[in-house]
């Protein structure tokens, strides 16, 4: 298990230089921060449950593995179960499996089986993190959840939770999130789609000082020709047609 | 030709009205706390940062619209008008201010790079308040401590979003809330807006 609070989130190993980080000359006297974005393509398919109240705590459920996705190099494949921490689009924190290219401190992982990861942004900087290298293949279903319930130094924080273990306890200003997230995204250097599916089921959501429910997404986003099925108020799938 | 300038009363009581005043101004100078004065000195920040393609899952850049309502308070930051509210109003409160007004499709980075600022509130419910030095546990020399009212904050440079924006992100606590300040602004901008907020 890692802790996050105490240890330095952002490795951003070279990545001052890398082909996203030229500051464009013109911004220099108009703008206060700009940093040109690379070309990668990053496509979802996600099932969402949005809080108008950022009151969500938590949200639970099994993260069925459909597909050996055939990795390419440079091309990232994720099973991603995210929780926006606090006011839309601010933070985030999210653990699942991941194949492919490597990021900050996520190693490549080129080969057919899956590996446990956890990430997010936390103050404005990105953190990754790898577990459980190559522990998972087609046709498992491992358990996730994320949670406002571990402790830290007697403080409540966000605990991310893999095949029953805690992998990280990670602090955060709010307690409450504006959404959670369960879905696939492929990063492909030139967009093309890739074969990866997910099935997600038992999902549930938590509200602050309330019980588990259905995770009953009111909210989806589908890019381009993946798809998105939602099976019922507790699973959905998320995939490249056709669903493995 | 010499000649003699005499003043009436009322010029006299005129200056000695204005030198009053300016060593009043003299005064209330000198007593400014530093974490209430709008002179901000030079911030050094890291140059480094995570690309927005090195990063193994992203948040979907969400329209600000999909939670909240259409604010109705006259409040306002740096000029802007606040436009548009979220988060449940006790624990959670998320302000949103822009110079334009908001639509439907306006995303998260869009409105950021638009110059729209978000003010965040969270009450400290379960533990101690998330601080600068929390801040900086977590994200190292990314954060620069700054002197807020009488709160330490930290200052971040974000990683760039999507629109290849790197907003900064202030942060400080009052013991009762944690409070964050997003926005595309220099440094010294982004400590003076969380100073006038504090401090009035």
């Amino acid at each position: 298990m890692a802790l996050i609070r105490g240890k330095r989130l952002a490795a951003s190993r070279g990545t001052k230089g890398s082909r996203a980080g030229a500051v464009s000359l013109l911004c220099l006297t108009l703008c206060v921060g700009f940093a040109s974005s690379a070309a990668a393509v990053n496509e979802f398919s996600a099932g969402i449950r949005l809080s108008s109240g950022a009151d969500l705590v938590g949200v639970r459920g099994n993260q069925g593995i459909r597909t050996n996705p055939g990795t390419v190099n440079g091309v990232v494949y994720v099973h991603p179960t995210q929780m926006d921490v606090g006011s839309i689009g601010a933070s985030f924190v999210a653990v699942g499996t991941a194949n492919g290219a490597g990021v900050d401190n996520c190693a490549n992982d080129y080969d057919p089986h899956w590996t446990g990861y956890y990430d997010g942004e936390i103050a404005g900087v990105y953190f990754c993190f790898d577990f459980g290298q190559d522990n998972w293949t087609t046709g498992d279903a491992p358990s996730f959840r994320i949670e406002r319930d571990c402790q830290l130094g007697g403080n409540v924080r966000w605990g991310l939770y893999f095949a029953g273990s805690q992998r990280a306890c990670i602090d955060s200003g709010a307690s409450g999130s504006s959404a959670a997230v369960a879905g696939i995204e492929v990063g492909s250097p030139d967009g093309t789609d890739r074969n990866v599916d997910a099935k997600y089921t038992s999902l549930d959501r938590r509200w602050s000082g309330g019980s588990w429910v259905a995770f009953d997404n009111n909210s989806t986003r589908v890019d381009n020709n993946y798809s998105f099925t939602r099976v019922s108020n507790t699973a959905v799938n998320t995939y490249l047609a056709p669903l493995d | 030709m010499h000649t003699k300038m005499r003043l009436g009363r009322g010029a006299v009581v005129a200056a000695t009205t204005i030198l009053v005043a300016a060593g009043t101004v003299l005064i209330a100078a000198a007593q400014v706390p530093e974490g209430c004065d709008p002179g901000v000195g030079p911030i050094t920040e890291s140059n480094r940062f995570t690309a927005y393609d090195a990063r193994r899952t992203h948040l979907d850049d969400s329209p600000v619209m999909s939670v909240g309502s259409a604010a109705s308070s006259e409040a306002r930051m740096d000029g802007l008008p606040i436009r548009w509210e979220a988060g449940d109003g006790v624990n959670s409160s998320y302000q949103y201010f822009l110079g334009g007004q908001m639509d439907q499709g306006l995303t998260v980075s869009g409105f950021r790079g638009a110059g729209g600022i978000q003010l965040d509130r969270d009450a400290v419910t379960d533990g101690d308040p998330y601080t600068a030095d929390d801040v900086i546990a977590q994200v190292g020399d990314r954060a620069v401590k700054v002197q807020i009212g009488e709160y330490e904050g930290a200052l971040v440079w974000a990683d760039p979003d999507g629109l290849g924006a790197r907003p900064h992100h202030l942060y400080w606590s009052d013991g009762a809330y944690n409070y964050a300040l997003i926005a595309v602004r220099g440094p010294q901008r982004m400590v003076q807006l969380g100073r006038e907020y504090v401090c009035g």
